[in-house]
C-alpha cells in the first residue's frame, strides 16, 4: 500500500517536472513567445499575424503575463497590419537599391579626364606637326638649281 | 657705146650690192653680242633669285614649327609627370623626348646656320638681285643644305617621338 502511493507520488512529480520542461522548451522554440516577440508584430507577416501575438501571449506561461500584457494592445494594432501591405513594402524597400549604389564606387582605377584629354591633345598636336612637316618645302632641288 | 653702158650698169650694182652686204653684215655683228648677253642673264640669274626667295621663306617655315614643336615637347614632360605621379612607367617616353628635344636643338642650329648665311647674302644685293652670280650660287648652296638638314632632322624626331607617345598612350589604356 504505501509502495503503490511512493510509486504514485513520485509518478505525480515525474509528471510535474517533464510537463515544466516541456513548458520551457515551448517557450524558448515557440517564435511568439514573450521573449522574442515582446510587440507581437513582427511574426505578423501572414494574415493572422495580430491573433498570433494574441496566442502567443494567451499560450505562455502565467510567468509571462506581466511582460505580454501591455503588449497585447499592439496585438490589436496587428490585425491593423494590413501592415500586411507595409509587409510586402518591406522587401522592395530600400535594402536591395543601396547595396547597388555602394558597389560602383570601388571598380573606378581610370585616370583623371584631364590626362586622358592631354594625352589626345598631344596626339593631335604632333600628327599636326607632321603633317606641317610632310607639306614643307624639302628644298631638295636646290643643288639641281645650283648648278655644279 | 651701149657696151660701156652696160659695163657701167654691171660695176654699179656690184658696188650696190656690196653695200648691202657691208651693211647687213655690221648690223648683224652689232646686235648678236648683246641679245647673247641677256638671253645668258635671265633664265639663270631668275632662278638664282627666285631660289633665294624660296630659302627665306623655309627659314620662316622652320622657326615657326620649331615653336610649336618646343610647346608640344613641354606638354609631353608634363604628361610624362602625371603620369609618373600615377606610379606609372614613363622612362621610355622620357627617353625619346630628351632625344627629340636634342634633335630639335640640332635642327635649330641648321636654320640658324641657314638663316645667317641668307642674311649675309654673298652675291645679291639688298633686294635680292643677283650681282655675282658664283657667290650666289655658294650661299645658296650653302644656305639651301643647311635648310634641308634642319627640315629631315626635325621630320624624323617627329615622327619618332609621336610614334612612342602613341605606343605608350595604347599600352597605358588597355592595362
Amino acid at each position: 500500500m504505501r509502495r503503490s502511493l511512493l510509486l504514485t507520488l513520485v509518478a505525480i512529480l515525474l509528471i510535474a517536472t517533464l510537463t515544466a520542461g516541456c513548458g520551457r522548451l515551448r517557450d524558448r522554440i515557440q517564435p511568439g513567445s514573450a521573449t522574442e516577440n515582446p510587440a507581437g508584430v513582427s511574426t505578423n507577416e501572414s494574415t493572422d499575424g495580430g491573433t498570433s501575438g494574441g496566442a502567443g501571449s494567451t499560450i505562455l506561461s502565467p510567468t509571462y503575463t506581466p511582460t505580454l500584457a501591455p503588449n497585447q494592445p499592439a496585438a490589436t494594432t496587428g490585425p491593423n497590419q494590413p501592415a500586411a501591405t507595409t509587409g510586402p513594402n518591406q522587401p522592395a524597400a530600400t535594402t536591395a537599391p543601396a547595396q547597388p549604389s555602394a558597389t560602383p564606387v570601388p571598380p573606378q582605377p581610370t585616370t583623371d579626364p584631364a590626362i586622358i584629354a592631354l594625352e589626345d591633345s598631344l596626339l593631335s598636336g604632333f600628327d599636326r606637326l607632321a603633317t606641317q612637316n610632310a607639306e614643307a618645302d624639302d628644298l631638295a632641288d636646290t643643288d639641281t638649281i645650283v648648278g655644279p | 657705146m651701149s657696151v660701156q653702158i652696160n659695163t657701167l650698169h654691171n660695176r654699179i650694182t656690184q658696188l650696190i650690192l656690196a653695200i648691202v652686204i657691208i651693211l647687213g653684215a655690221t648690223i648683224l655683228f652689232s646686235v648678236r653680242p648683246v641679245a647673247a648677253a641677256e638671253t645668258a642673264r635671265t633664265p639663270t640669274f631668275n632662278y638664282l633669285e627666285q631660289l633665294y626667295q624660296r630659302l627665306l621663306l623655309a627659314v620662316d617655315s622652320q622657326q615657326l614649327r620649331y615653336q610649336t614643336a618646343r610647346m608640344l615637347a613641354a606638354d609631353t614632360q608634363s604628361w610624362i609627370d602625371l603620369r609618373t605621379a600615377e606610379g606609372k612607367d614613363m622612362s621610355a617616353v622620357q627617353t625619346a623626348l630628351n632625344n627629340y628635344i636634342a634633335a630639335l636643338s640640332t635642327a635649330e642650329n641648321y636654320t640658324a646656320s641657314a638663316d645667317s648665311i641668307l642674311t649675309t647674302h654673298a652675291g645679291f644685293d639688298d633686294a635680292g638681285q643677283v650681282i655675282d652670280p658664283q657667290a650666289a650660287r655658294t650661299t645658296l648652296r650653302d644656305a639651301g643644305r643647311l635648310l634641308r638638314n634642319a627640315h629631315r632632322t626635325l621630320t624624323d624626331a617627329t615622327i619618332e617621338l609621336r610614334r612612342t607617345i602613341s605606343d605608350t598612350i595604347r599600352a597605358l589604356r588597355e592595362s
